[in-house]
């Protein structure tokens, strides 16, 4: 197995991953290295693997081939946080409810209503999530990934029915995570614009 | 053990926000108990003698009613993914579910157990037989259900699925909680039945969240 390159501080280096669902390979031989303080910005047509590349990442999906260190399971895994396309948000439960539960998990202890004043939720802390309308609960979903002290966030398509405001929230708090030492890994549609972020082209087939 | 907590806590939150369903599934062992008795017959000898299993097989039933609720909900919301990446171990997650699940359709089967030892004609001297036998076997029903709705997370109404691939699965605990119960009543030496019971729970917390976190593992990928 070659050496991967760069030193310890790399937060995560994949080599060779491939993936194939349903008899149908999405990509094969990713390679990339993503060290602290980097954002990553996976893009590609529909279908070309985003989502499953971070699904991966995550631990969440078996690759078929290929490796990525530290991986998604073990002990790395309490410093990954993933947000995927369902806001993982339980209508039934206020909004402070839901964000309390996942603080509890990320045992980070930080404050729940300063992150959702961060997220533009202030003002609608005690209201039962099924109330809110989709573009918050993609902001819910985001002060999920803010509440704990992950070293590696993998978004995927974050800005999702996000409206402009809350697009400049998530680029703010991305580039406070990296200032923080932090990276990021985010699929978006092809021709987003994302200062200073490294690129991964997800061709598709 | 912060993950348990959080985890069981945040069950109990939702299987109270929905209480409505869990009514149903009290209701229905509440119910299935009473109508028992009106299709019997009025010979309390019959009645006294199919009583334990009676009740047995009703409270299992009544456990399986709610095995949607357990993993379907949270792989339809993404949550599933989440308290998987979390966890310190799958295990640990199967065991937090089974818990909540047998909190909320298990114990209060064992609270209910004097009206159904009466309603059946136990009388007084079956209440603590069988809320006993209820205790001890009951974890193991809400264990391996669980199991069973980790295997049909991601199907669409998945519940009877669940069920069915559960059921065969509790006979053991159906056959000696209901000879635990009729022993008793014999006024024989039951102690035996009901450390098998027991046993039987016991396989099952240990196996249990190994056989499921493998079914989440194996329907997910």
């Amino acid at each position: 197995m070659p050496e991967a390159p760069g030193g310890r501080d790399d937060a995560l280096v994949v080599r060779g991953l491939s993936c194939e669902r349903g008899e149908r390979e999405l990509f094969s031989e990713v390679s990339f290295v993503v060290a602290d303080g980097q954002l990553l910005l996976v893009t590609g047509p529909n279908g070309s693997g985003k989502s499953s590349l971070l699904r991966i990442l995550a631990g969440l999906l078996e690759p078929s081939a290929g490796s990525c260190r530290p991986p998604g399971r073990g002990p790395f895994a309490r410093s990954v946080e993933y947000l995927g396309h369902a806001n993982a948000v339980k209508i039934r439960l206020s909004v402070r409810e839901n964000l309390t539960f996942w603080a509890q998990l990320a045992g980070a202890g930080n404050a729940v209503e300063p992150i959702l004043q961060r997220v533009g939720l202030g003002a609608f802390v005690d209201m039962p999530a099924g109330w809110l309308s989709a573009g918050q609960l993609r902001r819910l979903a985001l002060s999920r990934i803010l509440i704990g002290d992950a070293r590696l966030w993998l978004l995927d398509e974050p800005a999702a029915n996000l409206d402009s405001a809350g697009e400049a929230v998530l680029k703010a708090e991305l580039a406070r995570h990296r200032a923080a030492g932090g990276s990021a890994i985010v699929t978006a549609p092809a021709d987003i614009e994302m200062a200073d972020a490294e690129r991964l082209e997800l061709a598709g087939r | 053990m912060t993950f348990l907590r959080a985890v069981v806590e945040r069950e109990l939150r939702l299987y109270l926000r929905g209480v409505v369903d869990l009514i149903g599934v009290w209701m229905f062992f509440g119910i299935a108990i009473a109508m028992l008795p009106l299709s019997i017959g009025p010979d309390p000898e019959i009645l006294r003698r199919i009583a334990p299993g009676a009740a047995w097989a009703i409270a299992l039933l009544a456990s399986m009613l709610s095995l949607e609720r357990v993993f379907a909900p949270d792989q339809r919301d993404g949550s599933l993914d989440l308290l998987l990446l979390h966890a310190p171990s799958a295990p640990l997650l199967i065991l937090a579910k089974s818990l909540a699940h047998w909190l909320v359709t298990g114990l209060p089967f064992v609270v209910l157990a004097p009206l159904a030892a009466i309603a059946l004609g136990m009388d007084v001297q079956g209440v603590w037989p069988l809320a006993g036998a209820l205790l001890i076997g009951t974890p193991a029903l809400s264990l391996i259900g669980t199991v069973g709705s980790a295997l049909t997370a991601p199907v669409r109404r998945g519940g009877i699925l669940a069920a069915l691939i559960v059921l065969p699965q509790t006979i053991p605990v159906l056959i000696f909680g209901t000879a635990a119960v009729s022993e008793t009543l014999k006024g024989r030496d039951s102690g035996p039945y009901f450390s098998v019971l027991g046993a039987f729970t016991l396989a099952a917390v240990a196996l249990a969240p190994y056989a499921g976190s493998a079914a989440l593992r194996a329907v997910r990928n």
